[in-house]
């Protein structure tokens, strides 16, 4: 008896060590996808399960991000050994998982494995996936901000193509039938002042990442127009939550990620949208982010690495699917497929992919950036100057990015 | 005797491991952390920093004073208006509750429902009544002609709000523990003063009061330590702004672990700081309010 106990756990300890079971070599996966994405891709998680069952089993596990849950667990499990094998990781993220050493290069052979052509995917995302000319991550899809139009409330001939248009839109706006909106929240009016200030040539960070370069009069003027046109009585009242408003009819636009297609076709709505740039100035610019495959920090067999890319590969070659829900597939290839092309608007803003901009790729982006949100906010509630705001969010990020290096 | 302890020490094995676990080993390691520069992401680049962590807590020109202290200033306004609310209001109501004979089940049900919910649930239904544009007060406000109010991005309104959301989510654990200790009380007391013309407000006061002081010295010392512990309810009702409006000094010491300053050993420092304070406050309600009662 004494001795079957100790073989059962021995058996139960190896099965654990080399991460195989009765389901196959099993390679754990955490991603943030919750709500209907997060359907969308189990659903692509299980079509994977079923073909390479008994060889492969991905344990896809999701935290939504809110809050940034999904980010401090990745950082906590990281140093206790307990994380996954493989993540999905924002494009924009990489660089302090880099530095500490929390993700792991692709290396060429992996990449042949996962059957993906690196020539296909644009120079800027490769080059932000790329440290020390190694590959860190595996670009799964863009997802830019964008402007929403309500096509039962805004006419094809009234949708704006410059600033003068986006002005004389929204002034078209009366309570109950607004045209345009200023975003109430916090994170979408804080890509949408990256997207305002690239258009304009306002310059972010400085290339070491400690010195934020954005407090400029040309950004003051920015955040004046911002802080008028929410008080002005053509668009919502400052804190009134403009995407709720525009689920129910009673905005016509609205400036929201991409990933919003599915919330919007569930609630009825009758939508397009168009990319921003040339809305606010002559540089072509869009903010956009990408969801990336990594490699984490854990030692994988062998099996593990080969279950782990051709469970990447798989989900490139079947992009079209994710695309659905919301995202425009990195990969080019995925993007000619006939399946996408009958997706809208998710083909039409795939037009303009070169326009799209991540955040920069610095270690200290979270630390220079991120401070503007809180404030920004404020001058949008009518709570701070724009002066007082930018000053702040410099204070704040440089303070932070010191500490940070 | 010898027999008996063994047996006294293996029914307390299970809370004295879980006490290890999640109470001794995070403490110890959590100081460990906070006398190195450990960033939250790699130990192994962590520096040994001695007490510069806690120097930064006190001195006026380091990164972290003025948020610390604005949020720890925050966060005793917190407690201050919270825990007198939640253990006078609950007192009444329980003392009124046990006078009912009709629909007092339902009622104790009713405030009790609140206390099983959780953070999360609680903050977003309070985000529903309180929304400026659909939410339920604002309805009721603006279909009696006054204004609509900016509940949640208002500074001073937003901080009410949580404090209100607070009383509403907490109350009805204190409510519970006086319902029942009022149970226990004599009602003959309560007959011998209704004959010698004592009001209920005085049998409340003379009767009511000094019966349950047990409990009572229990609820206060809970309830002032879960108010400076208050996190969940501005992280998801407001995020902690407008601003930093609302921002309690738990959510500020996670925001400087994970947010943008990545830096988890000064924050196992202030974590620490205010560990210690915690422990002085209730040393100091045993010592001199409690032994009072």
């Amino acid at each position: 008896m004494k001795k079957l106990s100790v073989f059962l756990f021995m058996f139960i300890g190896l099965l654990g060590l080399t991460g195989c079971s009765s389901k196959g070599t099993e390679v754990v996966f955490w991603n943030p996808f919750a709500g209907a994405d997060g359907e969308t891709f189990q659903a692509m998680v299980d079509e994977f399960n079923d073909e390479y069952k008994g060889q492969y089993y991905i344990d896809s596990q999701t935290t939504a991000n809110d809050g940034n849950a999904y980010y401090d667990k990745i950082k906590t499990s990281a140093q206790s050994g307990d994380g996954p094998d493989i993540a999905i990781m924002h494009i924009d993220q990489l660089p302090q998982y880099q530095a500490n050493d929390i993700i792991h290069p692709w290396s060429n052979d992996e990449v042949s494995a996962m059957s993906v052509n690196l020539d296909n995917f644009s120079e800027t995302t490769i080059e932000s996936a790329t440290f020390d000319d190694q590959l860190y991550a595996m670009p799964l899809d863009t997802h830019p901000l964008v402007l929403w139009i309500n096509n039962d409330m805004i006419s094809e001939e009234e949708i704006p193509t410059n600033w003068e248009e986006v002005q004389a839109l929204a002034k078209e706006g009366t309570e109950g039938s607004y045209t345009m909106a200023v975003p109430s929240n916090p994170y979408v009016l804080n890509r949408f002042l990256y997207t305002v200030f690239l258009q304009n040539d306002i310059p972010i960070v400085d290339e070491t990442g400690t010195k934020v370069l954005y407090n400029t009069e040309e950004a003051k003027e920015i955040l004046q127009v911002v802080q008028d046109a929410a008080a002005a009585d053509y668009t919502p009242a400052p804190g009134e939550d403009v995407s709720n408003m525009f689920k129910l009819g009673e905005v016509g636009t609205l400036f929201e990620g991409i990933w919003m297609k599915n919330a919007w076709d569930e609630a009825g709505l009758n939508t397009t949208a168009i990319p921003l740039t040339g809305l606010f100035g002559d540089t072509p610019a869009n903010w956009a982010s990408s969801h990336t495959f990594v490699k984490m920090n854990n030692e994988m067999t062998t099996e593990q690495t080969e279950a782990a890319t051709m469970f990447i590969g798989f989900i490139e070659q079947n992009a079209t699917e994710w695309a659905a829900a919301g995202q425009i597939p990195a990969n080019e290839e995925a993007r000619e497929t006939d399946e996408f092309k009958q997706l809208e608007p998710q083909y039409s803003l795939s037009q303009d992919m070169d326009d799209y901009k991540f955040y920069p790729s610095v270690e200290t982006q979270d630390a220079t950036w991120l401070p503007l949100e809180t404030y920004a906010n404020e001058v949008y509630l009518g709570q701070k100057t724009p002066e007082e705001a930018l000053d702040a969010a410099q204070k704040d990020g440089e303070g932070a990015a010191e500490l940070v290096k | 005797m010898k027999k008996n302890s063994r047996v006294g020490y293996l029914f307390l094995a299970p809370f004295l491991i879980a006490f290890v676990l999640f109470l001794i080993i995070p403490t110890v390691t959590g100081f460990y952390l906070s006398l190195t520069d450990y960033n939250g992401m790699s130990l192994s680049n962590a520096s040994f920093v001695g007490l510069d962590n806690y120097r930064a807590i006190f001195d006026s020109n380091s990164y972290y004073f003025k948020d610390f202290w604005e949020s720890l200033i925050r966060t005793l306004m917190y407690v201050i208006l919270i825990t007198p609310a939640v253990i006078i209001i609950p007192l009444v109501l329980s003392y009124v509750l046990n006078t009912m004979n009709a629909g007092k089940r339902l009622l104790k049900g009713m405030f009790y429902i609140p206390v099983v919910l959780s953070v999360s649930g609680i903050a977003t239904l309070a985000g529903w009544v309180f929304d400026q544009k659909y939410g339920l007060i604002n309805f009721v406000l603006t279909s009696l002609g006054f204004d609509a109010v900016p509940w949640l991005t208002n500074p001073t309104f937003a901080f009410m709000a949580i404090v209100v959301m607070t009383i509403w989510w907490t109350m009805g654990g204190n409510l519970i523990i006086y319902i029942a200790s009022m149970q226990g009380i004599s009602t003959e007391m309560y007959e011998a003063a209704d004959i010698e013309g004592a009001s209920k407000v005085k049998q409340f006061f003379k009767i009511t009061i000094p019966s349950i002081r047990p409990q009572l010295a229990f609820t206060i010392i809970m309830s002032i330590i879960a108010s400076f512990n208050i996190y969940g309810q501005p992280a998801v009702l407001t995020g902690g702004g407008p601003g930093k409006s609302t921002m309690s000094v738990a959510m500020y010491i996670r925001n400087t672990a994970f947010g943008s300053t990545q830096a988890a050993g000064m924050a196992s420092a202030m974590g620490i700081f205010f560990g210690i304070m915690l422990i002085g406050i209730t040393y100091f309600q045993f010592k001199h309010v409690i032994k009072e009662m």
